[in-house]
């Protein structure tokens, strides 16, 4: 995998040694590759952090964003054009912290993207702060007595908003997360793929073992309802287990059917059937 | 016959101050006059004090009336505040249960308007737009069908308060008020439709929002006729949303669009950073209301100038543009569009709440040129390339034949690529700020009026333009030659102002917020050896000609 005569390479990717997102950044090309995308229909959102430097790894149209601001982002180019192949991506911070607000609203609109975020528990572009999904009470360099808050759970937050996909995989186990990437891809409607991840730099207590023993597998292809797909989560999270797999995935029309903009947007410049609006609405004559 | 005539309708919200004058303003038009209204209101959606002024006239005016010649209460609240806008020999006509005799006005007309609303079983609105509509001679079938179009559910018990009001005006025994009018029906219309209309000429296809007062007008009719016309418009979760939605859609090949007003633009400072530095065309309307912070959130004022401006960290490319005339609403919007894109600039359009949510009389607009600079692409090569994006003028969007569009908020080379280079970063600074020296040469149009000769000049912004013309042009009768240069594009600041100012002797600078900000943002293009007079009027309510004829009165000599 990840030969270097991809069509998706643009250059070299760059990480600490023993980043979780080399497994990511090569799994997704390949996805990307075996479900046969060109890099001219896909366009790759990425917002600020580690996990985002994909943006300029891999050869596709890329919007980088503002931080936070992945999902509204992505959003507008997929309503404008429905024809392209829309990818955000995030780390854990960028989604959950301070671009949260948004996960809900995106995930019920059911816009047609792919939401990657790689969770590797802190902070590491700022070397080492706790992230929203850094566990509860845990030690960390601004809180050497334990971490007080309690983390997101980012699954069991999309669910109950309205995600029609939801996934999580994990970098211990490279061919599945391929095959979560490729269910992801395909589905259409709103898709977060949430890949549990490591940095050694700045988190190394938490490794590819330590995951390991919490991992729960719950297949590819999940039949559950939103009840059963909710109960996993909240069952999983009390035997504090991490489930990976298709958590749940559910064919629901997307905002773009819904505002029946399933067609690329072309400005006509000018638009003269204003001038009927104009007239119609407040007999006014607009001159030419 | 009159010239002119200015009605004020008020009382508390709920009893229908909005409607009546929308009924009397639209069928004014008809008859050939024109009208100018601006209404105060409350938040408090029931039972807050609120009045609208009506100036109707045989000329174009879009000031507020001086003075105040009959007021319509529908309450006792109506009488609040009159005192020093009624005119010596106004009329007031008011329910027969108020208490006037605190009136300073002799001429009260008291009718019964609570008691014959319940015993007939209609509004007190009705009655009292009867009594106006027979006051003012308008034409009672006009009237009707107004009534019938706007509200076919209550038409019946609307028409009988109407009969009702006309035929108590009758009896009365008052003489009627009549208009001079040169004919031609007039359309009504908000500078808020004006916007939305400007932004459909100019194809756009997008918009996203978050509600607002005072914008909210805005984006409701987009939100109605975008998609009408095939593009995507759509509410969203916060302003953030709003402004970073308009940039992916821009990006992805769609003019893009959204609008708010103070808060909601202070929100979206780190979006507009983002767009200048991408490169990535957007327009953004700023409807100013009076702040900071929550501030008054349906009152006038003119107070986002220096964020507009300067509305983001770094040294990004802004072009900021406040139109003077109600037919620039229209006119500037389609203008925003080409010009963001042929300076890959964010731009930013500084409305004025009473222009925007008021409705006036135009005659007809006429279309500026409009053109655009989005292109389709394509390489001819066998491999597939990553587009110059940032070397051109053209904008090309994905998907493209061979070709990958990279836009970043990182700094960047030509193509998009991030780069952690001093120099680089250096020449596209260079690059994104240069762009807008075109501007600064020849700015959006630049207009200068009154007496181009006169040594005291006034330099307005937005609807203050109306009042300082109308001032101007009574007080020039006396001799005085005035210069007028209504400022219509902020940033860059053009080099024509210096230029103009050369020979001034008096610098008159009008706007309405407390600090003076337009003074503070060209005060260094005001030659030194000039008086210069800050004129700003900042209590939440638009500028009439006779502040401006005070100060020249007490002021200058």
């Amino acid at each position: 995998m990840g030969q270097a005569s991809s069509v998706f390479d643009r250059s070299k990717p760059k990480w600490c040694p023993g980043c979780g997102n080399f497994v990511v950044y090569s799994c997704l090309k390949d996805a990307l590759e075996e479900l046969g995308y060109r890099p001219e229909e896909i366009v790759v959102v990425c917002g600020i952090g580690c996990a985002t430097f994909i943006w300029s790894y891999l050869n596709t149209n890329s919007l980088k964003a503002l931080h936070g601001r992945v999902l509204p982002a992505a959003t507008g180019v997929k309503l404008v054009k429905p024809s392209l192949k829309v990818l955000a991506v995030s780390g854990d911070g960028d989604a959950y912290s301070i671009g949260c607000g948004h996960l809900t609203h995106t995930a019920r609109r059911n816009i047609d993207l792919t939401y990657i975020v790689i969770d590797n528990g802190i902070f590491g572009n700022t070397r080492g702060q706790p992230s929203p999904t850094t566990p509860y009470l845990s030690p960390t360099k601004i809180s050497p007595r334990g971490w007080p808050e309690k983390p997101v759970d980012p699954l069991l937050l999309v669910a109950v908003s309205g995600a029609t996909f939801i996934a999580q995989g994990y970098v211990g186990n490279p061919s599945s997360l391929r095959e979560i990437f490729k269910k992801a891809l395909k589905h259409r409607g709103f898709s977060l793929v949430n890949i549990v991840s490591v940095c050694p730099t700045f988190n190394p207590k938490r490794t590819i073992t330590t995951i390991k023993e919490k991992i729960l597998d719950v297949g590819l292809d999940s039949q559950r309802d939103l009840d059963e797909a909710v109960k996993l989560l909240l069952e999983a999270r009390k035997a504090g287990k991490i489930p990976v797999g298709v958590i749940y995935s559910r064919d629901e029309p997307t905002y773009n059917d819904l505002l029946n903009a399933n067609s690329d947007q072309k400005s006509i410049v000018p638009d003269l059937r204003v001038l009927e609006i104009a007239l119609r609405e407040f007999g006014l004559e607009i001159e030419c | 016959m009159l010239e002119e005539v200015s009605i004020r309708i008020a009382g508390l919200t709920g009893l229908g101050v909005e409607f009546t004058t929308e009924v009397i303003v639209d069928a004014c038009a008809k008859r050939g006059l024109h009208v100018y209204t601006y209404r105060f209101f409350p938040t408090i959606v029931r039972g807050g004090y609120t009045f609208s002024d009506i100036r109707i006239s045989c000329r174009k005016t879009s000031s507020p009336p001086d003075e105040i010649n009959i007021l319509g209460a529908l309450s006792k609240e109506g009488l609040r505040d009159v005192d020093k806008i009624l005119s010596k020999d106004a009329l007031i006509i008011i329910d027969e249960e108020v208490d006037v005799s605190q009136s300073v006005c002799k001429h009260v007309i008291q009718i019964p308007i609570g008691k014959l609303s319940r015993e007939m079983k209609t509004r007190m609105n009705m009655i009292l737009l009867g009594f106006l509509s027979g006051l003012l001679n308008l034409d009672f079938e006009v009237v009707t069908e107004i009534l019938r179009k706007k509200k076919i559910s209550e038409f019946e018990s609307n028409l009988r308060g109407l009969k009702k009001g006309i035929r108590i005006f009758e009896e009365s025994g008052l003489e009627k008020i009549v208009v001079k009018s040169y004919g031609g029906v007039k359309s009504v219309i908000r500078g808020s439709d004006l916007v939305a209309l400007g932004a459909l000429y100019a194809g756009c296809k997008f918009f996203a929002g978050y509600p607002i007062t005072p914008a909210t007008s805005i984006m409701e009719a987009l939100m109605n006729w975008i998609p009408e016309l095939g593009g995507v418009a759509v509410q969203v979760e916060d302003e953030l949303a709003a402004i970073n939605m308009v940039i992916g859609a821009s990006y992805a090949g769609a003019r893009a669009m959204t609008v708010t007003s103070g808060p909601g633009f202070s929100l979206m400072a780190e979006g507009i950073g983002f767009a200048g530095m991408a490169g990535i065309p957007v327009v953004i309307v700023d409807v100013q209301r009076v702040g900071p912070s929550t501030g008054l959130p349906t009152a006038h004022e003119q107070s986002d100038i220096d964020i507009a401006t300067h509305p983001s960290h770094g040294d990004i490319p802004r072009i900021v543009l406040a139109p003077s005339t109600i037919e620039e609403y229209y006119t500037f919007t389609v203008k925003s569009f080409q010009l963001s894109e042929k300076y890959r600039a964010p731009v930013i359009l500084l409305l004025d709440q009473s222009y925007t949510l008021n409705y006036q009389t135009i005659d007809k607009i006429r279309n500026p040129e409009v053109y655009s600079y989005r292109v389709s692409i394509e390489s001819s090569g066998d491999s597939i390339e990553v587009y110059p994006y940032y070397d051109s003028e053209w904008v090309p969007s994905p998907p493209s034949k061979r070709l990958l569009i990279v836009a970043s908020s990182v700094e960047h080379d030509y193509r998009g690529f991030s780069v952690q280079d001093g120099e680089i970063h250096a020449s596209m600074s260079d690059k994104r700020l240069g762009k807008l020296r075109e501007l600064e040469e020849n700015p959006v149009d630049w207009e200068v009026v009154g007496d181009v000769d006169g040594r005291e000049v006034f330099i307005t912004i937005g609807c203050c333009r109306a009042a300082v013309e109308e001032a101007c042009s009574r007080l020039s009768k006396n001799g005085r030659r005035f210069k007028h240069i209504p400022l219509k594009q902020l940033w860059p600041i053009p080099r024509k102002l210096r230029e103009e100012l050369r020979e001034a002797e008096v610098v008159y600078v009008v706007e309405q917020n407390a600090s003076g900000q337009v003074l503070r943002l060209i005060s260094k293009e005001i030659p030194e050896n000039c008086i210069v007079k800050s004129v700003r009027r900042y209590d939440g309510q638009p500028l009439r000609s006779r502040d401006i004829v005070e100060v020249l009165r007490d002021g200058s000599g």
